[in-house]
């Protein structure tokens, strides 16, 4: 095993292409053989393309020989989440519902990334429809790399587990109230949901139109910034995407953050609705040292509204979720899983007045969010409160205080769910447990469509840290 | 607020058009009652005068 190949960024992978030290046929040799060996264990994709992975390699291989222009992820391998349409190859959203369901045309980020010569390895695994735990997968729990007990993250379980143990140098996930961002917390890699609007859901499987946004978990920032040049922009098939141009994020990163306005919430790190795990809270304490040493300025603000993004993101997610099939929970209730059913149902029951409030309070927790940020570049938190918890099989919530407790903690991600701009989860430590290194996330966001100064951000951390040089023991 | 019994959540159900199984009852239970109690308990000044807006608009205006 070349552990170097495996684990390397993309920018590693491009150079050895580039230089012609490897061909795209031995990167995707490397990765396919790679899923071969982990997959059985960690269970992260549902489907392997590995015939059409390899007719791609060799096809990019002659590419390269023909020395015609390279594109950006040329023979760069991609694992896609499996609520993302891939032309000709099974989309289940993890469901048996969908179980047959085979795309005619590629979503748009999935066209945009084989134009840059990107080659789709597979199509990760998930949670059933984007809700729920790991559990709810028709195709079986997905298995946290750093210790195989534990939660890979939801909802995006296969691309944080896949992308962590190089069984593909990035993945495609869909985030909607933290689906990116937690298994990137979970898996100790960086994962970024965008602007809403920033990138295109044409070909996406949605959960809830107003939440939903598709982005790259990957190994490093940088990594995450190439990816994300590429699949941004306006599209004429998702009408809510944004006109505005989209910046080479890659180009422009710089570690240079002297002056940069940093708030800490309080409510996330001390407040009422908060259990903090003191290794986390140490952790953030950390960072706040760190961009300190780095010429940041940081000050703890007061937003006592955020806290109650978790229950008012919920609400809606729920509803906007049902509202999208409801006749298959009329139709074809056998055919969930136990907890995605007691979803889908939850969606169905939700008073009006209530679902209508949840939007009111969301414009008003926005409108304190984008306040702040006239005085602040960056909001920054712990990603949740909790490292990456054991998994229990049994389906079900047991009792009520589970689900307030469930609710309640949503709201560390909720939150810039609600906001609509740029929220990355990056590396910043890890929980000792059982002599296993558990991994911990840090959670910057920015003003919409500013996701250039989260990614100097979360650059200038990452460099003046080890973790992201720290892999999986697997 | 009053908490939601098994026979509340499935008169709500026949009025949508479902049935929930007795085996699901328990937790569609604990969820519905969880998030109307927490929805509940939001008190903020204002909320009820504001204008509702999932997105933000001025993003989209190209396409109108």
């Amino acid at each position: 095993m070349n552990d170097k190949l495996i684990f390397s960024d993309i920018q590693f992978l491009l150079s050895e292409i580039q230089t012609k030290a490897k061909s795209p046929v031995d990167i995707i040799g490397k990765y396919l053989t790679r899923i071969k060996e982990l997959n059985p264990v960690l269970n992260a994709y549902i489907t392997v393309m590995e015939d059409q992975a390899m007719a791609e390699a060799l096809s990019s291989q002659e590419h390269l020989l023909s020395e015609k222009p390279i594109g950006p992820l040329q023979g760069i391998p991609i694992g896609i989440k499996d609520q993302v349409h891939t032309r000709g190859i099974k989309t289940t959203s993890a469901s048996l519902i969908r179980s047959e369901f085979v795309p005619s045309a590629d979503a748009t980020v999935v066209s945009r990334l084989k134009s840059a010569g990107a080659i789709v390895v597979g199509k990760l695994n998930m949670t059933e429809f984007a809700m729920g735990d790991p559990i709810t997968s028709h195709y079986g729990m997905t298995f946290n790399p750093w210790d195989t007990t534990r939660d890979p993250g939801t909802s995006s379980t296969g691309a944080g587990a896949a992308t962590a143990s190089g069984m593909c140098a990035a993945a495609i996930g869909e985030d909607t109230g933290g689906s990116i961002r937690g298994p990137a917390a979970n898996c100790g890699i960086v994962g970024i949901r965008p602007s809403w609007g920033l990138v295109s859901r044409n070909g996406l499987d949605g959960a809830a139109w107003s939440l939903d946004t598709l982005g790259p978990l990957t190994r490093t920032v940088k990594d995450s910034a190439l990816i994300l040049s590429i699949i941004a922009g306006e599209d004429p098939l998702d009408t809510f995407t944004s006109s505005r141009p989209v910046p080479k994020y890659s180009e422009h990163l710089n570690t240079d953050i002297k002056g940069l306005k940093i708030a800490v919430l309080h409510e996330f790190m001390d407040g009422p609705n908060c259990l903090l795990d003191p290794d986390i809270k140490t952790s953030m304490q950390e960072a706040i040292s760190i961009f300190k040493s780095l010429g940041a300025q940081v000050d703890t603000i007061s937003i006592p509204i955020a806290s109650d993004a978790g229950a008012v993101s919920r609400t809606i997610s729920f509803v906007d979720r049902v509202s999208l099939n409801p006749q298959w929970v009329r139709e074809r209730p056998g055919d969930f899983h136990h907890n995605t059913r007691v979803s889908f149902l939850t969606g169905e029951l939700i008073p009006a007045q209530v679902y209508y409030k949840a939007q009111k309070l969301r414009t008003q927790i926005r409108s304190q969010i984008l306040n702040a940020f006239k005085q602040y570049d960056i909001i920054m938190m712990p990603t949740d409160e909790t490292v990456a918890g054991v998994m229990d099989p049994t389906p079900g919530f047991k009792n009520l205080d589970n689900a307030k407790t469930s609710l309640r903690k949503s709201m560390y991600r909720g939150l810039f769910s609600l906001v609509s701009g740029p929220a990355i989860s990056i590396p910043c430590g890890f929980k000792i447990i059982d002599s296993k290194n558990i991994p911990i996330g840090l959670q910057l966001a920015g003003k919409p469509f500013n996701e250039e100064t989260v990614f100097n951000c979360a650059y200038a951390f990452e460099q003046a840290t080890p973790w992201h040089n720290e892999h999986p023991p697997i | 607020m009053t908490e939601l019994n098994h026979s509340d959540i499935q008169s709500l159900a026949k009025a949508m058009g479902l049935q929930i199984d007795p085996t699901d009852l328990d937790d569609v239970s604990f969820n519905i009652n969880a998030l109307l109690s927490y929805m509940d308990g939001i008190d903020i000044k204002g909320t009820n005068t504001i204008n509702p807006l999932p997105i933000i608009l001025e993003e989209f205006k190209s396409h109108e």
